[in-house]
């Protein structure tokens, strides 16, 4: 066996302890709550990123050009992919964007039929609020045809609520005060008692 | 708030948690370096052994050059542990050095690429013992303080140099004129250990005689001569990909380009919630509020 140069084992361990009393071996003062976890995360990821670094490194082995050339092409995935991606987002937004507008199209008519039915249409695509704001308007020209109230695109809830007195219109005026201005999330009760409470309103209005 | 936003601001939270905390430690100078660098001042790092060489008489030097592109010199001892992989290029490298007569410290967990620089290596495992005792072939080595991190099966075409023979903790391989000294696990030498048992003296006894240079690969470390965009360390290239993706994404979500060119309705007014809420606040002020609210 081959001898190896003898040294002073207890010099060097004195020797040694001197060097690691230095501050720069010091652990920092500042509190790192996450320490434990983010360190045992990273010991469960590292098999996982030693994988991945050895397969980079054999498909860089087979490029001209080696890591360059396979982190530039990397690279054009990821731009390509995020802009096939925002491409795609964009898409559906403007799909959206025309449903609603096109729906909203028909809240111009004074007719409350077709307003009812622009309701339904979006209530089939899911835009509660929408369905909320066409029935409250159908219903409000309801009222006007039947003579109940003056219909002007302008008039306030607490004017017709002054003239019909009418505990359900007031309910229905507080939910649609809510959803619209106040920006609560419609629900679909909500939509059920815009549908089935107009009636009522005709009939308590009716009445007095 | 939603679930999402719930645990979106959790995360958001966390990030910002760990960038202060960087920020923080960059003012206090916290240990920092990847395991077994000798400019890691971690408790992994062995920048201590690096300078307990330097007091001890031992010229230090950082390669970070790749091996391929480096002069070594055949005295010199070359200390390469826990590294990255050595390309079969610098494998090759290594491999000639030795046979030229240097000494290479070599070692670390699942060091499969140490085949690449011998025949007939042993066969890693990373169960060790924590206390190594004898049989040494160093002197003044009897005792080392490991964590535990691995040991040898058998010693392969070479000699067992510390602990048991049929598991020893250290073999030396003769390659040519020169020699490698294989660690199964280098928590001796790192600063968590090396003041501890006999460790300091094994690292010494590792690397030569006093006087003998000893070049620690540094290259493998992550630690390189790029310049420019190539300086910045492989985690910030990472960083600033990620953060031009993100960018990039929210931009071309953001643009209205990608919408139709005009709605063929006008959009309804948003609601005025902003207005309720400023009227709201100025009849609260008031001390007429019923004559306010009619």
């Amino acid at each position: 066996m081959t001898l190896y140069p003898q040294v002073d084992s207890e010099g060097a361990r004195k020797i040694a302890q001197d060097i690691l009393s230095e501050r720069r071996f010091k652990p920092s003062p500042v509190p790192r709550p996450f320490q434990g976890l983010l360190r045992q995360l990273g010991d469960w990821l590292r098999p996982v990123g030693e994988a991945l670094r050895r397969a980079f490194d054999e498909v860089a082995g087979w490029l001209p050009g080696g890591r360059a050339s396979l982190w530039t092409i990397l690279g054009a995935i990821v731009v390509v992919g995020a802009g096939l991606f925002a491409a795609r987002l964009g898409k559906r937004r403007a799909r959206v964007i025309s449903r609603s507008s096109t729906l909203l199209a028909g809240s111009g008519s004074q007719d409350p039929a077709s307003l009812e039915r622009a309701a339904d249409d979006a209530e089939r695509s899911g835009d509660l609020e929408l369905v909320i704001r066409l029935r409250f308007k159908a219903g409000l020209l309801r009222l006007g045809h039947a003579r109940l109230i003056e219909f002007r695109d302008s008039i306030t809830s607490r004017e017709v609520s002054g003239k019909l007195h009418s505990p359900t219109f007031d309910r229905l005026a507080h939910d649609f005060d809510e959803v619209v201005y106040g920006r609560r999330a419609p629900r679909t009760d909500d939509v059920e008692i815009a549908k089935t409470s107009w009636a009522r309103v005709l009939t308590e209005a009716g009445s007095r | 708030m939603n679930r999402w936003r719930w645990a979106a601001l959790a995360v958001a939270a966390v990030i910002f948690l760990n960038i202060l905390v960087a920020v923080l430690d960059s003012f206090y100078g916290a240990p920092s370096g990847p395991p077994s660098s000798s400019y890691a001042t971690t408790p992994e790092g062995i920048a201590a052994f690096a300078t307990l060489l330097e007091r001890t008489g031992h010229e230090v030097t950082q390669l970070r050059d790749e091996l391929t592109r480096a002069q070594l010199d055949p005295s010199a001892t070359v200390v390469i542990l826990d590294p990255q992989g050595p390309s079969p290029s610098e494998q090759a490298t290594l491999r000639t050095f030795i046979e030229r007569g240097g000494n290479v410290v070599a070692g670390g967990a699942a060091p499969d690429w140490i085949a690449g620089i011998a025949e007939n290596v042993p066969t890693w495992s990373p169960d060790g013992e924590r206390d190594v005792h004898g049989p040494s072939a160093y002197d003044g080595v009897q005792q080392v303080r490991t964590a535990g991190g691995g040991s040898w099966i058998g010693s392969g075409a070479g000699e067992p140099t510390l602990g048991d023979p049929a598991r020893p903790l250290a073999v030396e391989l003769h390659i040519g004129d020169g020699s490698a000294q294989l660690l199964a696990d280098t928590s001796p030498l790192q600063n968590r250990l090396l003041d501890q048992a006999d460790n300091a003296a094994l690292g010494l006894a590792l690397v030569g005689p006093p006087g003998q240079d000893v070049t620690f690969v540094e290259s493998q470390h992550g630690y390189t001569r790029g310049s420019g965009l190539g300086a910045l360390p492989t985690r910030w290239k990472w960083f600033c990909a990620g953060l031009l993706l993100a960018v990039t994404v929210w931009l071309w979500a953001k643009s209205r380009r990608l919408g139709p060119p005009e709605e063929p309705n006008r959009q309804l007014p948003p609601a005025r919630t902003v207005y309720v809420e400023a009227l709201a606040a100025t009849l609260a002020r008031t001390e007429r509020r019923r004559r306010g609210t009619k």
